[in-house]
């Protein structure tokens, strides 16, 4: 487990672990999967530190957020994968998506500390940062996404179809995370626009 | 919005989860054999390369 999680950090920094089999493959796939729930449960407990039912509710309803949107996203990637005769592999694809949910969910546990501490003593700034940690957290999970499947493709001829899949993908998560929060909404001890999904986001 | 639709949306990625769990003990059966097999393999070539030296 500890080997996994070393050699998942290398693949989610760019690196080159040895990833020689299948077996192999989708075992990393999970792991980093399942280490993306658990630091997103992290940072749920700190947004919702303000009372111990929100943090207590929070440690299933972000993970879950997350796990949902993401299975939202994925069929949509791989028919876009299909549709445009992409050469990535569509495991190549599902394994990318998941080491850089795990690289976002990582960014989102090292600011859980700063939100907490915030959240409690800031009324100006508690709220946006623990947004902002968010937005942080989806803009360096799609770059890293971008970047995985652009070193995996380097080398082919049909490197856009590939990088479609990505963006449809990304889009299709996002287009879920935002209802999925709605959803499960409160998460932030706060009232925001998110909690009333797409219309209240998008409304005038 | 509906806490129904949260509460069965929840539930299947509870079973998404299960599954998950499921094919993970899966692949690390299936790679601690292929290990063992490597194993084996350089044992193997070691032991016939030694024989032909003799």
């Amino acid at each position: 487990m500890v080997t996994n999680l070393s050699q998942l950090m290398t693949v989610t920094c760019g690196g080159d672990a040895r990833v020689e089999t299948r077996s192999h493959q989708i075992m990393l796939t999970i792991t980093a999967l399942f280490a993306a729930l658990g630091l997103s449960c992290l940072w749920g407990l700190a947004a919702g530190s303000t009372s111990a039912s929100l943090a207590l509710a929070n440690a299933y309803k972000v993970p879950m957020v997350i796990l949902l949107s993401a299975l939202t996203a994925l069929p949509a990637g791989l028919v876009t994968l299909r549709l445009t005769n992409a050469t990535l592999p569509a495991q190549q694809l599902v394994s990318a998506f998941a080491t850089s949910i795990f690289g976002g969910t990582l960014v989102l546990a090292t600011l859980a500390p700063l939100v907490a501490i915030y959240y409690h003593t800031s009324s100006k700034a508690g709220l946006p940062l623990a947004l902002g940690s968010v937005f942080v957290a989806l803009a360096t999970a799609s770059l890293l996404f971008g970047r995985a499947v652009a070193r995996r493709v380097a080398a082919e001829a049909k490197r856009r179809a590939s990088l479609i899949a990505v963006g449809v993908l990304v889009a299709v998560y996002l287009a879920a995370l935002l209802q999925f929060v709605a959803m499960a909404s409160p998460i932030i001890g706060a009232d925001t626009r998110f909690d009333g999904g797409f219309d209240a986001v998008f409304s005038k | 919005m509906s806490p129904t639709l949260w509460i069965v949306a929840s539930s299947i990625g509870v079973a998404v989860l299960l599954a998950l769990v499921v094919v993970y003990r899966r692949a690390a059966a299936r790679r601690e054999l292929e290990l063992v097999e490597e194993v084996l393999e350089a044992e193997f070539r070691e032991i016939t390369a030694s024989r032909t030296h003799e």
